[in-house]
């Protein structure tokens, strides 16, 4: 078994929302997850809205500081005392739902995907671009799309320009929130395709929320429910079968899943 | 049970619908033709899906049913009957309800549930008296399972979760006693099981009021599940029509085949995605010819020669309908998955 890239302990994040003068409104949105995830293992996070899947992924790339608990990345703790480590974020990259935001508009597609190699590397602008380049060829993009604004591509497009943008820096760890969910069938079937082949190219580490239990069965080596805050289920991709899972919760979520 | 008001059972019939970009300084012709030559009926107590990508006009289409097309968008042609009745283009037929799938840009923020239906209601009964129609609101919140629904009338949409909103929506729907319901991604927006609830309410309603429904998605499971009948849109056409089974296990136009291969759930039973390639051309890039000829893998040049129509698969074929010249056969689709 490969080592341990990345191991949560007793992780604990709850937001309060005020309604003065009541009492503020205190919503555990993580509560007490532990998991383990091994270098080059594909881990899916199901589970419906609400469940705290995107804010256990905050927790670990520093988006979300947790309350409790303790991440490590290789060994090396993410937080220490109320500070993430910032020299990590070169290791750990989101790819993040939205490919309309996510982007910054007033940069040419390779002025963004240069944007990490400059503040990493600190490579002058011409490598850096003619880099870019490279890693836009790589998911697909080439010729004078690379010049163009991200508000005149498509989604699909946006959402390669994210990933060659997350690529940059090399990252060990590939942290997907819901990447391929916005996207049509058929685009999102390429962009699964791209992510499968950068996976084996790399030797990249990706963790994939989603609340398409289908797309986690196809995309992932093994699959993590979440319901409540808490981590109900964990097991094989290949065992997500109403038949197969243990807790009732997960069966009622895989038989709401509608059949072709 | 809430009494239920009687409601006029009607087909809705499409014929030869064409939308076009009714804006000054766009080329005259196919390039401002968004959809072009629709055409399909739904039967009373009927669920037909029309599913298709993004830009493939499902939603305009849609929307000109119920009247509700967006500035810019002119009929260029055809018809609509709703029952016997001719509707002309921008005419809100008082029998045909619309839903749309994100309920809470739908519903007023800052008025109560239960008047947002309640002014539904006496939008449709002319002459009904406030009090009646609140009460009237309380019964159609029971009708679409909103439990508690008497203190449920009185919040406002922001106490309402999400699926609640969607059932919240349909009420307001229903009020209208429509003969045909225009669902527009009703459950994209929700959670699974949420979905499940939601799609099987308006199943229910479907069978209990007798409405034709036609329901709008790029859901392939949801319709494969609900949908009696499936209409397949590619860049404002009609590529494939025919009952859903037959569509989904042996879709005869390679769009639909690819389509249908990029679904996570049949790639497994396959053993490996394949992605369709290329992406939906942009109405200004739209040929008179086949607009699936440059990504597809039997295309000839004879596809982007002409115009395709709509044909019967077969003469045996019943209600079965595809724009293709080389339409897919069990047996080239067997080849296909095999290369």
């Amino acid at each position: 078994m490969s080592e341990v890239l990345l191991q949560a302990e007793g992780l604990v994040k709850e937001y309060r929302s005020s309604r003065w003068p009541a009492p503020a409104l205190r919503t555990r949105a993580i509560d007490d997850v532990s998991l383990e995830i091994r270098a080059g293992e594909t881990v899916g996070i199901a589970g419906e809205s609400g469940s705290g899947k995107s804010t256990l992924i905050g927790a670990f790339c520093g988006l979300v500081r947790p309350d409790a608990g303790t991440v490590r990345l290789a060994g090396l703790p993410l937080y220490r005392g109320r500070r993430f480590q910032r020299e990590l974020w070169r290791s750990i990259q989101l790819v993040f739902q939205d490919p309309y935001t996510s982007l910054n508009p007033a940069m040419t597609v390779a002025q963004n995907v240069a944007e990490p190699l400059l503040l990493w590397h600190r490579e002058d602008r011409r490598d850096a671009e003619s880099r870019a380049r490279e890693l836009l060829d790589q998911v697909g993009l080439s010729g004078p799309l690379v010049e163009r604004r991200p508000t005149t591509l498509s989604g699909g497009q946006r959402q390669r320009v994210s990933i060659a943008r997350a690529l940059a820096v090399d990252p060990r760890l590939l942290l997907l929130d819901e990447s391929v969910s916005a996207l049509d069938v058929s685009i999102q079937a390429q962009i699964l395709q791209l992510l499968m082949d950068l996976r084996a190219e790399r030797e990249l580490t990706q963790v994939l929320v989603s609340h398409d239990i289908s797309v986690l069965k196809l995309f992932c080596d093994r699959v993590i429910v979440m319901q409540h805050g808490r981590i109900v289920e964990e097991c094989a991709a290949a065992d997500l079968e109403p038949e197969l899972v243990s807790e009732p919760y997960t069966r009622q979520l895989l038989e709401a899943v509608p059949r072709l | 049970m809430a009494t239920m008001s009687k409601t006029r059972a009607a087909d809705v019939r499409v014929e030869g619908l064409s939308l076009e970009l009714d804006e000054p300084g766009v080329a005259v012709g196919e390039a401002q033709r968004l959809v072009r030559d629709v055409s399909f009926g739904v039967a009373a107590g009927e669920m037909v899906g029309l599913a298709g990508e993004s830009g493939s006009g499902k939603s305009l289409t849609a929307s000109a049913i119920a009247g509700l097309m967006p500035s810019g968008v002119r009929r260029a042609g055809g018809t609509i009957l709703i029952g016997a009745e001719v509707c002309p283009p921008g005419h809100r037929h008082p029998d045909v309800a619309m839903i749309f799938q994100n309920p809470m840009t739908s519903l007023n923020p800052s008025v109560r549930i239960g008047d947002q239906i309640a002014e539904a209601v006496r939008l449709r009964h002319k002459g009904t008296s406030r009090s009646a129609a609140r009460k009237r609101a309380v019964e159609i919140l029971e009708q679409v399972e909103v439990s508690q629904a008497a203190s449920r009338a009185r919040q406002y949409p922001f106490e309402f979760s999400g699926g609640m909103r969607q059932r919240a929506m349909i009420g307001i729907a229903i009020a209208r006693d429509p003969a045909v319901l225009v669902a527009d991604e009703p459950t994209t927006a929700l959670d699974v099981t949420v979905q499940r609830g939601v799609m099987d309410l308006i199943d229910r309603l479907r069978t209990d009021l007798g409405l034709a429904v036609l329901l709008i998605s790029h859901d392939l499971g949801v319709m494969s599940e609900r949908c009696d009948r499936l209409l397949v849109m590619y860049s404002g056409e009609l590529v494939e029509v025919g009952g859903t089974r037959q569509v989904l296990d042996q879709p005869a136009h390679p769009y639909v085949d690819g389509l249908l291969r990029c679904i996570p759930d049949r790639a497994m039973a396959a053993g490996r995605l394949q992605p369709l390639l290329g992406q939906v051309p942009p109405p200004n890039r739209w040929i008179s010819g086949c607009r699936f000829a440059d990504r597809c893998g039997s295309a000839t040049p004879a596809c982007e020669s002409a115009p395709v129509p709509l044909a019967p698969l077969s003469p045996s074929a019943q209600g079965r309908e595809v724009r293709c010249i080389h339409p897919l056969t069990p047996a080239t689709a067997g080849e296909r998955s095999a290369r």
